[in-house]
């Protein structure tokens, strides 16, 4: 099955047609980029499916709350960045929140072991981009792909799902399927278990979510199936 | 089985600026390749750019097969070269030439 990216920086409507041609020739049936007033139910350009996400960077839980409320609805997929140990909690048991990601930057936030089991019940991934893996070289490198694997174990180890994307926000930082399935061997991921999360575990992700978007979409579970009055 | 197994890696390089040499495109994959997996590790890699195309990017290179993972992935690591910003992608591997061009 065709992969999808999960995480591309795309910052204005513009380039997103240039991502979407790497996109194809790389091997992608789908992107998902935090773009605004987009459709949520995804569109395509150039046979590549496109998806809108937003990351709610938030250090107050009420805020982040007042957020996830309004805009759940206008994008396909909603994602957390791993922050304070009582945002990430309540980020990781929320059912509208779809993934926790792990960016690191200089106050980075690990995952703990209690946040990725109270994920892994409530069906929330562990997204892991590697752009900041291009960006830097040597002993920072290491350092790096060090906090990558322990985040990444204390994920598995949980039973939370991985999903591994570029974080590219230039469409010649975008890596292939293939590409990504290798670099995922340094976090200690077999090269199967990220084929299989970034094609099948992506698609189900986002075609649930599609049909949750849908106005025929009352539960989990329970759809309209025809309206009085329709033949 | 074979002691020394070859593996061929058909790829294409997507580049963003001016081409480079497959000399100038082996060198950066040996410096990845030693900084990520150190002296030890990449001791019988045995890496070789067969052929490689500047202008389109496409090109093979050959190695041990017991390294093949390791040279994908510094391979896909690589960023720029010589100030070109590039993206590896592998595309098919194969134990003969033959086999990669079919």
């Amino acid at each position: 099955m065709p992969a999808i990216d999960f995480n591309v920086r795309v910052t204005d409507r513009d380039s997103l047609d240039s991502f979407a041609d790497m996109a194809s020739t790389l091997g992608f049936s789908g992107i998902v980029v935090p773009t605004k007033g987009e459709p949520p139910r995804g569109f395509e350009i150039n046979n590549v499916t496109i998806y809108t996400r937003l990351d709610i960077k938030s250090t107050k839980l009420g805020v982040l709350k007042r957020e996830l409320g309004k805009s759940r609805k206008k994008y396909s997929i909603i994602a957390v960045p791993l922050s304070e140990i009582d945002i990430a909690n309540w980020a990781a048991k929320e059912a509208r929140v779809d993934v926790l990601t792990f960016q690191p930057t200089k106050t980075h936030h690990n995952l703990r072991g209690s946040t990725a089991r109270l994920a892994a019940k409530a069906g929330t991934s562990f997204e892991v981009s590697i752009a900041p893996l291009l960006n830097v070289t040597g002993l920072t490198r290491s350092k790096l792909i060090k906090e990558y694997r322990e985040s990444i174990t204390t994920a598995c180890n949980a039973g939370m799902k991985v999903i591994l994307s570029s974080g590219a926000s230039t469409p010649i930082q975008m890596r292939s399927p293939w590409a990504l399935n290798h670099i995922g061997t340094l976090f200690g991921l077999n090269t199967q278990y990220t084929e299989d999360s970034i094609s099948n575990h992506t698609h189900t992700l986002l075609r649930e979510n599609v049909q949750k978007l849908g106005d025929n979409h009352i539960a989990a579970g329970i759809e309209l199936v025809s309206r009085g009055g329709d033949e | 089985m074979k002691p020394n197994r070859k593996r061929y890696v058909l790829f294409t390089i997507h580049q963003d600026g001016p081409s480079f040499s497959d000399k100038q495109l082996a060198s950066t994959i040996w410096s990845n390749l030693l900084s990520l997996y150190g002296e030890v590790g990449i001791a019988d890699c045995k890496l070789y750019i067969n052929e490689y195309d500047e202008k389109t990017g496409i090109g093979y290179l050959q190695c041990n097969a017991s390294k093949l993972e390791f040279v994908i992935t510094a391979a896909s690591l690589i960023k720029t070269i010589n100030g070109t910003k590039i993206s590896f992608q592998p595309t098919k591997t194969s134990g003969t030439i033959k086999a990669l061009g079919r």
